[in-house]
């Protein structure tokens, strides 16, 4: 089921296309990241989402309506550096986010201190929110987003401002909300988005370069490499091995080379005789497949 | 209309925790009694000053009560306006450039409960400050010169308040466009020195001037009967702060937040 369709979004600002006509569905009860380098417009598409600016051309459709109203009720939205009322208790806050969406004083005072818990700001609830730490405030920022149980969560770097105990809290938080809540977070950290989503987005320069779920997505751009460390002068066994090898993708990197195969094992045996018979010494040997990161800055590169 | 009143309750409780309800009025009283306190002491000073030469008299008039009210309404009109100004330049303005607003307003609230409920939490502030200032002003005044007839003080005050509506209103349509608090307050200044300019230079020309009222605020208390132009004044002034209200209703609905 779909829960938020986007259609032929674009955002302009002074002529200049932020955003180039994208569309993009999010499914029920899933966990999806927005990947993309720093201005890639991950901000300005979450915005759009979040009825924060509006786009230039295209709609967004939630839960099968265009309405503005009915979008703002079933979202809730977290900006990059959420701003709260600092003169306010973190409990206040939540109080009022709260009622602001319709709870009686009761319900709201309940869920806030519920909130507050699933969080882990149950100590810190009374404290004025100017003496939050910069984790505390995302943590209470991903609570105001919740209280009337949205049925999508947009969040903007959720966890980029974290240290590592934070962030393995917030991304565990997100395998629990995913469970009745679209979740749609965007990261410039592919390790985050390895981590907890299903489904990725890649956004490069105001266009979704690829998508899909992480496996099909590892699957496309596997590839296996071997990589065999010489004691050797490498001009000479590079130029040979390229000579013995024509049909290998090979580069150099130090002392490195790098050979790219769709069986590595059975190019192990190719390479390996050829090491033996030609009595080079190596160092090292390792067989391992292409990181997201390296396929990260392919996607980014083909465009 | 229960998101009005919540909206409203937080901007009170932000007023207090702020102290606004405390300076505010402090500032509106110390205003309004610097004028017959000084007015009344001035043979005293001008005597303990020492430096005159010997045997000089001073002969000042001591001025009638109304002259002396008239006097601190011409000081609210310089620093209470400045007051006002800088107190809410940022009434909006300054929740959109932190992100605050943007925050809540992505939230199912309407978004001219907000826009009203900072009107009415601000104007209730602004009335309550102006009315003890002139409360001050007006027991000291009659300590120390003459009572003003109370129907005289309640006509003045009315009018006056409906002056720093106006102004207020103006505030808050220019919150409503622009994000510089500065801008703001450049804007409401220069919009106040040049009506009020031209109302005294030509009062009898324009008579729909909404600065108008602070000198019809000063001529009530002298029992005048009002200038012809006194009923088309207060009916544009009432008005333009409805426009305003809803000018900045409508314009704030469509903005962008960021």
């Amino acid at each position: 089921m779909i829960t938020l369709r986007a259609e032929n979004l674009k955002k302009k600002y002074l002529k200049k296309e932020v955003i180039k006509g994208i569309h993009f569905d999010l499914p029920a009860n899933t966990c999806i990241a927005l990947l993309g380098a720093n201005g890639a417009g991950k901000t300005t598409i979450l915005q759009m989402l979040a009825g924060i600016i509006h786009p230039t051309e295209g709609q967004i459709i939630v839960n099968g309506s265009a309405s503005i109203k009915k979008r703002r009720t079933a979202i809730g939205y977290l900006p990059q550096n959420p701003a709260f009322f600092d003169w306010m208790t973190g409990l206040e806050y939540l109080i009022y986010s709260t009622r602001l969406t319709g709870a009686t004083k009761k319900a709201a005072y309940d869920r806030a201190l519920s909130l507050l818990e699933i969080v882990g700001l149950g100590d810190a609830g009374n404290n004025r929110i100017a003496q939050y730490s910069g984790g505390m405030r995302q943590r209470l920022g991903i609570a105001q987003a919740i209280t009337h149980q949205p049925d999508i969560l947009l969040l903007d770097e959720p966890v980029s401002a974290l240290d590592l105990v934070g962030r393995r809290e917030v991304l565990t938080l997100f395998q629990q909300l995913k469970k009745h809540t679209t979740v749609f977070y965007s990261t410039h950290i592919l390790h985050d988005a390895e981590e907890v989503s299903d489904e990725i987005i890649f956004l490069d320069r105001g266009q979704i370069v690829e998508g899909g779920s992480l496996q099909s997505l590892k699957k496309k751009y596997k590839k296996n490499k071997l990589s065999i460390v010489f004691e050797e002068d490498m001009q000479v066994v590079m130029a040979q091995l390229q000579s013995a090898f024509p049909y290998f993708k090979m580069e150099s990197e130090g002392q490195m080379i790098h050979i790219f195969s769709e069986d590595c094992y059975a190019a192990q045996q190719l390479l390996m005789k050829e090491v033996l018979a030609r009595n080079w010494r190596t160092l090292k040997l390792e067989i391992s497949s292409t990181s997201l990161e390296e396929m990260f800055l392919k996607v980014a590169d083909q465009k | 209309m229960k998101q009005w009143r919540l909206f409203a309750e937080k901007e009170w409780l932000e007023m207090w925790r702020s102290y606004k309800w405390v300076w505010m009025p402090i500032v509106f009283i110390l205003i309004g009694v610097q004028q017959p306190l000084s007015l009344y002491f001035l043979p005293d000073i001008i005597n303990s000053a020492g430096n005159l030469p010997e045997g000089t008299v001073i002969e000042i008039p001591t001025p009638s009560a109304e002259e002396v009210f008239a006097a601190s309404i011409g000081q609210y009109n310089t620093l209470g306006i400045l007051t006002i100004v800088l107190a809410f330049m940022g009434m909006i303005s300054a929740e959109m450039k932190n992100g605050s607003a943007g925050m809540i307003l992505a939230k199912p609230v309407s978004r001219s409960s907000y826009i009203l409920a900072k009107w009415f939490s601000s104007a209730l502030l602004l009335l309550c400050s102006i009315l003890c200032g002139y409360f001050a002003t007006w027991y000291y005044t009659g300590n120390l010169f003459a009572f003003i007839p109370l129907k005289d003080f309640i006509e003045s005050l009315s009018l006056y308040s409906l002056w720093l509506l106006f102004i207020l209103s103006m505030l808050l349509f220019f919150n409503s466009i622009f994000k510089s608090q500065g801008m703001i307050a450049f804007i409401v200044f220069a919009i106040v020195i040049l009506i009020s300019m031209v109302s005294s230079v030509i009062p009898e020309g324009l008579s729909w001037n909404p600065s108008l009222l602070s000198s019809y605020s000063g001529l009530v208390l002298e029992n005048e009967p009002f200038p012809s132009g006194f009923y088309s004044v207060l009916t544009i002034t009432v008005i333009s702060i409805l426009v305003f209200i809803s000018s900045s209703i409508f314009i704030f609905s469509k903005r962008e937040l960021v």
